[in-house]
């Protein structure tokens, strides 16, 4: 367990790291951070963690994400086979351990239409979402990104027009929101939490803009006709691979 | 399988039930509680066990030996289980153990038999010991039951024994006689046989028909002899009779010429030729030498004359003739005799021999009739004193080797053993049904299956609890603790309370 006063310290290096970050990312203003005992509620890694078994699988998961992709940045799908299999807790694990690297941020996308979860990341309240953005041509991108109690993670949650979410995440607009959020900065990697792949028509829309996909295996939920469909649905040329999840 | 696998498996169950855990103590308790119940109402047992020895002399084998094929001697284990569970012995079991008016219909005395004949365990210890046991549910039953069966069983033995050999007896006895008609009866016949026989033995004929055959060889050769002698003589007394005339002249003149010319030569010694007593010898001579001359030339004649008569070779001849010629006849007599009665003694051995097998038959059927007539004779005396060894009590078959005891403890399951085995049974269930469910269940439970799938495995996240899950775990701990502290007070206290008899 650490002290307090190492939290604080490390939350001070945190901040202090920003001003040494690139200028655009800079322009992000970092808020509150959670603390210890928030994150271990969230079940979110951080570094110094009590249990770092955890921490190494994300870390060891992040490794593997970056080295397939040349180290640069990418978009990335996050989705479960059935309900509840844990892409949500998959994907924003992901993007803290890729912000741990102080060097880069992450972003997170919610678009799990049925049981969205990113938003208690968020510091304060949300008023717009990806949905709103896509529905409502007087949104910027700027209005639906909000900073989280993580250091150098972003979230634009799913928002209140989750009405023909399918057809909004086909359209145009969409394209270029996901190649606008991966082209802004170079340093910035994507996660889109995404419904069930079996279960959503969603998940398959999504799977053809992004860069790769992640598919979450939950433990003594899914037979493996079920995963094998899966792959079919995905398609194995932009499947990453499998996180089982106990 | 690999011993890891064997682990994952194990703590997979362990989550499984974890998962479940209420519905699983409540199962826990239900098989537990189960277990006990049947334990209550499992009837105690008390087995009760006799050993007898089993002599296995049968009286009748050595009665009998060699002489009557006796059925095989049957496995004596079988015969005491036969005897055992006859009505005959279970009756009066129930009528001494049991209260008899509680049986009063044929229907439930005939239950009863068959319910005391399938308690009945009869086994065979080696080939003369045979253990009798019996399980009921009090100790004094089972004592009582197998007391009595042993003494009755051992009493009817001792009786079946004593009729038995008195039927042994009584058998010879009867053997004894029929043998000795028979043997009366023989002898009859050979008697009768017998004295209906005249002609002698086989022997006696072969001797007399040899003695026969030999006088008849001696006779031909004797006449063979006699015939040989008569011709000789014959022709000897033909030369005789004719050579006696002629020879008495000549031997006369020739002697008297003898005479004449040693005379003439010792004259011829002193005188000359011409001296007259010489010339008269010389004409006596010639004359004589004439005379001679003339007797031999002269035919014979059969004119007997005075000088043949009194030739004595002749008269010698003509007796030996007349013996050998004597002979000869006689002995032709004797032959033909003989001859006949050679023939006879063909014909009575004829006889002799059609009769032999008839009598060869009486006497053998005599003599094996008498061998085992004497034989069942000595076997009877013997079947005598068998009897009068079991009429005293001496020959009992089956004694009481080990006698019967109260038994002290219940055998088989005891409340005991299903205390103990409800909660064993209980866990033991539940972790095969949820061994079985996983088994059943197509949910894909092992990370290491992920490899079947041509897509690479990115991580295992392992099980995250956050504080709040941390304390429901803890919280769930406690009550599963309590529950099953609860369950197990409950289970004890159902199990005493049952043991010193509150229900």
């Amino acid at each position: 367990m650490k002290s307090l006063g190492e939290v604080k310290s490390l939350y001070k290096d945190a901040l202090s790291s920003g001003d040494k970050l690139e200028p655009s990312i800079k322009n992000m203003g970092e808020v509150e951070r959670f603390s210890v005992e928030k994150m271990d509620e969230l079940k979110i890694v951080y570094a110094g963690m009590q249990n770092p078994r955890i921490l190494n699988v994300f870390r060891e998961l992040r490794t593997q994400l970056v080295h397939e992709h040349d180290k640069k940045n990418f978009v990335c799908m996050v989705t479960s086979i059935c309900t509840g299999g844990g892409a949500s807790y998959v994907a924003g694990n992901l993007a803290a351990a890729f912000a741990l690297d102080k060097a880069k941020t992450s972003m997170l996308i919610d678009a799990n239409l049925y049981s969205p979860k990113l938003d208690e990341l968020i510091i304060g309240d949300a008023t717009n979402g990806i949905t709103d953005y896509l529905s409502d041509p007087s949104l910027s991108i700027k209005d639906v990104v909000y900073a989280t109690g993580i250091p150098r993670v972003r979230v634009i949650p799913i928002g209140d027009s989750s009405e023909g979410a399918a057809e909004h995440f086909s359209s145009e607009k969409m394209i270029d929101f996901v190649k606008e959020v991966r082209t802004r900065y170079s340093d910035r990697f994507v996660f889109i939490d995404s419904p069930p792949v079996t279960e959503s028509s969603e998940a398959r829309i999504l799977a053809e803009l992004v860069d790769v996909v992640v598919l979450v295996v939950p433990h003594a939920s899914v037979t493996q006709e079920q995963i094998e469909m899966a792959i079919d649905t995905v398609g194995e040329k932009k499947l990453a691979g499998l996180i089982y999840n106990n | 399988m690999d011993l890891s696998l064997l682990f994952t498996f194990c703590k997979i169950v362990c989550r499984e039930a974890w998962q479940r855990k209420f519905l699983c103590l409540f199962g826990f308790a239900a098989v537990s509680f189960l277990v006990l119940l049947v334990g209550m109402s499992w009837p105690s047992k008390f087995e009760a066990s006799a050993t007898i020895f089993a002599d296995n002399q049968n009286i009748l084998r050595p009665l009998l030996q060699n002489q009557a094929a006796q059925s095989e001697v049957q496995n004596q284990t079988k015969v005491v289980r036969d005897m055992m569970h006859s009505p005959r012995i279970l009756d009066k079991v129930i009528d001494r153990v049991f209260d008899a008016s509680d049986f009063d219909s044929a229907e439930d005395r005939g239950q009863l038999i068959n319910t005391l004949r399938s308690k009945i365990k009869i086994q065979g210890l080696g080939s003369a010991y045979i253990k009798i046991s019996y399980s009921d549910k009090t100790a004094l039953d089972a004592y009582r039951v197998i007391n009595e069966l042993v003494g009755i069983f051992i009493r009817s033995s001792s009786d079946e024994q004593k009729s038995e050999s008195r039927e042994a007896f009584l058998f010879i006895d009867n053997q004894v006689r029929q043998y000795k008609d028979q043997l009366l009866l023989a002898e009859e016949r050979l008697k009768e046989f017998r004295s209906s026989n005249f002609d002698g033995r086989d022997g006696d004929v072969d001797a007399s028909i040899n003695r026969l055959r030999d006088q008849i060889e001696e006779l031909k050769i004797g006449q063979d002899e006699d015939q040989t002698t008569i011709a000789t003589v014959k022709k000897q007394l033909a030369n005789e009779t004719q050579y006696s005339a002629k020879r008495f002249k000549e031997d006369v003149y020739s002697e008297r010429l003898v005479g004449l010319k040693s005379r003439k030569d010792n004259l011829l010694l002193t005188y000359t030729e011409d001296y007259p007593d010489v010339v008269s010898l010389s004409y006596q001579i010639a004359d004589i030498e004439r005379i001679i001359r003339e007797a031999n030339d002269a035919p014979e004649s059969d004119e007997s004359s005075e000088e043949a008569i009194a030739n004595p070779l002749y008269q010698e001849l003509r007796s030996r003739l007349s013996i050998a010629q004597t002979n000869f006849k006689t002995k032709g007599k004797r032959l033909s005799a003989l001859e006949a009665l050679l023939l006879q003694e063909y014909e009575r051995r004829k006889r002799i021999a059609e009769r032999g097998a008839e009598e060869s038959e009486l006497t053998r059927d005599y003599n094996v009739t008498m061998r085992i007539y004497e034989d069942m004779l000595e076997r009877k005396e013997r079947a005598r004193l068998s009897m009068t060894l079991n009429v005293e009590g001496q020959g009992v078959t089956y004694r009481i080797q080990e006698p019967a005891l109260p038994p002290l403890n219940p055998i088989g399951l005891r409340f005991l053993h299903f205390v103990v085995l409800g909660p064993i049974v209980g866990v033991f269930f539940i972790l095969g049904l949820v061994v079985l469910y996983i088994m059943m269940d197509q949910k894909l439970r092992f990370p290491e299956a992920l490899s079947k799938f041509n897509v690479k495995t990115l991580a295992i996240v392992p099980h995250v609890a956050t504080p709040f899950t941390r304390r429901v775990l803890k919280i769930d701990i406690v009550v599963c603790f309590l529950l099953g502290l609860l369950i197990m007070a409950s289970y004890v206290g159902l199990a005493y309370a049952s043991k010193v008899g509150l229900f």
